[in-house]
């Protein structure tokens, strides 16, 4: 069925492509070669043309007016060229990157990634002068992945700062960077970032191989760079981490995984992980160890309940009221009474209105958003109770579920649990606990036989090593952890050795 | 064609089965507890007190609960359910029953075919008290209300309470079950009875033999002993004796004791005569409650009381033993005992006739740690 949809058409590009340009070869008529790259670009009224005379020559720079930053152009290019005596350009144009080319579509190519292009009467070459304009925003932090303590740095929209941020923390000549570039019609570059002798080169060798497949005409985020690479796109989890922290990517590399970075967008994509990945945050080693081991439990707890409140609850109150303590039992019952719905009907009201709540007050701007808040707090909160539509305690199983699927560090997992719960409150609307059981079941097996990269998803709990347990429901003191883990099976395991040798040497 | 029919085979069993097998929890009438008669004509009298919510307004409001008591008879337990079932709208639901109030002329019979569905059906409360009363259980059900508290919540504190003063023991659905079958132990229940137009009263222990109650009760002055006996003395055991029956002043006759630590040695032995000796020794840490007649400063008053209290509480014991093997009551376990170590003493014996002829012989030991923060 899936043959359907993935019919290869290499051989028959559309025209609209960047592979499509015709290969011409510059001719020694710089007219002729001004008047073929303008057809190239469709005329495009952003591309400039200046005339102007350097050392007896004519030439002509070309540039498109969007990419090009004026002033250096100014400064190291054209005035350069006006004032010496002999115009050769290799000697006299002081750009860090001047390259020559002999074939005219290389030129547009050159032209649309912002170099400025220089011809010269009678010459059949081009000159391709590198000076793009950028204007990156400034560095924040990101709002989704905030910290209490710690770096307060995040990702911006460009590739090089990026890159900049992460070599900063990790100063390494073993640090090393492939590029590629991917998306047929969009040209997205992509860095590749890994610790050389330290990550398994099979798995780096293993991305390279699945983004060189991507033959896509668009990549715009990591999202898509994700889709096209990931081992099971029909798991409900995610199994790339999508962060947007410099210090997260750096803590990730130093344990021998590998970082995707997309020009353009702040969030990388590390591989390979495990689901534990998705719980962990620098705040918890930024803090106490025993502290960080608390947040860690909570948030361990946090997923149990995401998953199982609501299925638990409906469970209860449609099958199993006995396991209830009897003086619970008649405050439930009172809440029930006058409810016409079925369980599970009034488990999925709350939770669509829950996800309709969060979903608009994503999209409104902020200053709106906060009436969202009242809207949902007091007129949904209170009302639906009001006019029995909804009972109390259902009220409080959607809100703790909703709190509990919010505490997870990376929002695509707190989504993707909250949303596991549907089939959880299906299956326990229909057979109570052994539903439950049945759907936990099966998520456990797909859990366990999930691979991301090869290194299995689920690890360390499957399979069991006891060992890198130290970093996932609780965290150990830094200096018991001196091994890393070997879910990305790192070529060294040693991290850390005898940090607090100095004890020893007192006694 | 194979995986459409099959995933449709699996949705249509989604959609299709389950659900049925719902007991929602609002359309179930909650039972908190019921009473078991029989009728002149011999069939079970059921009477059960529903719990019903009484919403103060629409939505808002504390709700009230308010008991409604429906009675049905039938030749079984789950007939009499049957007819309630008729006359109550929506599901009867015995699963939280809290308390089983057994009426005294059906605990004389055998109790075993009333708890006979409690044991077989998987949802039934084994948690619940069970109680025997004086006269009919349904005259305690149908009282509604004692003061504010509703009958069954009344009766569930009123055991517990007992049960943490040693009055009682503290046995459930669950914890009888199996000294319903086991002949060498016997069991005894909490006894209460209707004193007035609006009150109920922990009046001691019904003693039962076998399956049965033996119409032999054990009053509360006696039954902290038989607890105590047991080794089931609870957090507190507090007992008012009379040790100087000379003085005049009649608070000064009595002193009141409460008993901090106890340990029992049981010891049965067969002699050569196949003659059956059980040896309970006593050992109680005794604190002074209260002694109005206070000479508790002389060490030669503590030695005279410690005596004192030693005699009494061993003819004490004495006493409930007799009561035992006058009801036939084996609630020590002699008799597992026996089985356990002599089983060539009872084989071929009937143990029922054996019983009240063993020959107890109890000593309590007192030992006085505390006379309160006076001397």
């Amino acid at each position: 069925m899936w043959g359907l949809f993935s019919k290869k058409n290499q051989n028959n590009r559309p025209s609209y492509q960047v592979q499509s340009l015709p290969a011409i070869e510059v001719s020694n008529n710089m007219n002729q070669n001004i008047s073929l790259i303008q057809e190239l670009l469709h005329h495009t009224e952003d591309l400039k043309v200046k005339v102007f005379q350097s050392g007896q020559k004519e030439c002509s720079l070309l540039y498109l007016d969007s990419m090009v930053d004026h002033e250096t152009m100014e400064s190291k290019v054209i005035n350069p060229l006006l004032q010496s005596p002999d115009g050769n350009p290799l000697t006299v144009i002081n750009v860090t990157e001047l390259e020559i080319v002999h074939l005219l579509n290389k030129a547009v190519l050159g032209l649309i990634e912002g170099n400025a292009i220089l011809l010269r009467e009678h010459d059949s070459l081009i000159y391709l002068i590198m000076c793009p304009f950028s204007s990156p925003r400034s560095i924040k932090e990101p709002i989704s992945e905030q910290v209490i303590r710690g770096s307060h740095e995040g990702f911006i929209e460009d590739l090089n700062t990026n890159i900049f941020l992460v070599r900063k923390q990790i100063k390494n000549p073993n640090l090393t960077v492939q590029y590629m570039t991917i998306g047929e019609s969009t040209k997205t570059k992509v860095a590749i970032l890994h610790i050389e002798n330290l990550a398994n080169e099979e798995i780096v060798k293993e991305v390279k191989k699945r983004i060189s497949y991507i033959h896509s005409d668009y990549i715009q985020a990591p999202g898509h760079l994700e889709e096209f690479i990931e081992d099971n796109p029909f798991s409900p989890f995610p199994q790339l981490l999508n962060t947007e922290r410099p210090d997260r990517v750096a803590s990730q590399l130093m344990d021998g995984r590998v970082a995707v970075l997309v020009d353009g967008s702040p969030s990388v994509l590390v591989m390979p992980v495990s689901f534990f990945s998705f719980y962990q945050t620098p705040d918890d080693y930024n803090t106490r160890w025993y502290i960080g081991s608390f947040f860690r439990f909570l948030r361990f707890i946090s997923f149990i309940i995401t998953i199982s409140l609501p299925a638990v609850y409906i469970a209860v109150v449609s099958f199993h009221y006995e396991i209830i303590p009897i003086d619970l039992l008649f405050s439930l019952k009172s809440s029930l009474e006058y409810v016409p719905f079925p369980p599970i009907i009034e488990a999925m009201m709350m939770q669509v209105t829950l996800e309709l709540l969060r979903e608009a007050s994503i999209r409104l701007p902020s200053p709106i958003a906060q009436t969202i808040g009242v809207v949902g707090g007091l007129v949904i909160g209170t009302a639906v109770v009001e006019a029995n539509l909804v009972s109390n305690t259902m009220i409080i199983v959607v809100a703790v579920t909703a709190i509990s699927s919010f505490v997870v560090p990376v929002s695509e997992m707190g989504t993707s649990v909250r949303l596991l719960g549907f089939p959880l409150m299906i299956a326990s609307a229909t057979f109570g606990f052994i539903g439950i059981s049945f759907v936990f079941m099966v998520i456990l097996i797909h859990l366990c036989k999930l691979e991301t990269f090869g290194s299995p998803y689920f690890a360390p709990f499957a399979p069991l090593r006891i060992r890198d347990l130290q970093d996932t429901i609780v965290r150990l003191p830094l200096w018991l952890m001196n091994k890393r883990s070997r879910e990305p099976k790192p070529k060294k395991l040693q991290k850390e050795y005898d940090s607090r040798g100095w004890k020893k040497d007192e006694e | 064609m194979k995986k459409r029919s099959s995933f449709s085979c699996l949705l249509l069993s989604l959609i299709l089965t389950g659900c049925w097998d719902q007991q929602l929890l609002k359309d179930s009438r909650l039972v908190y507890g019921s009473s078991f008669d029989v009728t002149k004509e011999g069939e079970i009298e059921t009477t059960s007190a529903i719990r019903v919510i009484q919403l103060g307004s629409k939505g808002g409001g504390q709700p009230v609960a308010v008991n409604e008591i429906i009675s049905g008879t039938g030749n079984t337990l789950r007939e009499s359910r049957l007819e309630i079932d008729r006359i109550l709208s929506g599901e009867y639901s015995p699963n939280k029953t809290r308390v089983f109030v057994l009426g005294e002329e059906l605990a004389k019979k055998d109790i075993y075919p009333i708890f006979d569905i409690l044991y077989r059906d998987p949802r039934s409360s084994l948690g619940s008290k069970v109680v025997v009363v004086k006269g009919k259980g349904s005259e305690i059900i149908k009282m509604n209300q004692i003061g504010q508290t509703l009958i069954s919540e009344d009766i569930v504190e009123l055991v517990k309470d007992a049960e943490k003063y040693t009055l009682v023991p503290n046995e459930t659905v669950q914890s009888i079950c199996t000294l319903m079958f086991d002949p060498g132990k016997d069991f005894y229940l909490p006894y209460i009875e209707k004193t007035g137009e609006k009150s109920i009263k922990v009046m001691g222990v019904a003693l039962f033999n076998e399956q049965q109650y033996t119409g032999k009760t054990l009053s509360v002055k006696d039954s902290p002993m038989l607890l105590l006996l047991h080794d089931r003395k609870a957090k507190l055991t507090r007992l008012t004796l009379m040790v100087n029956p000379e003085e005049e002043n009649r608070i000064k006759k009595y002193i009141t004791i409460d008993i901090a630590g106890n340990k029992r040695d049981l010891k049965v032995s067969v002699d050569n005569k196949n003659k059956i000796h059980v040896n309970i020794d006593l050992h109680l840490k005794v604190n002074i409650l209260e002694y109005a007649k206070n000479e508790l400063s002389q060490p030669k008053e503590i030695e005279k009381l410690t005596k004192k209290l030693a005699e009494i509480l061993t003819s004490k014991s004495t006493y409930v033993i007799d009561q035992l093997q006058d009801a036939n009551c084996d609630a020590l376990g002699i008799g597992r005992e026996l089985m356990a170590y002599y089983p060539e003493s009872i084989k071929g014996e009937n143990w029922e006739k054996m019983y009240p002829m063993i020959d107890f012989q109890t000593n309590v030991y007192v030992d006085i740690i505390g006379t309160g923060i006076i001397k």
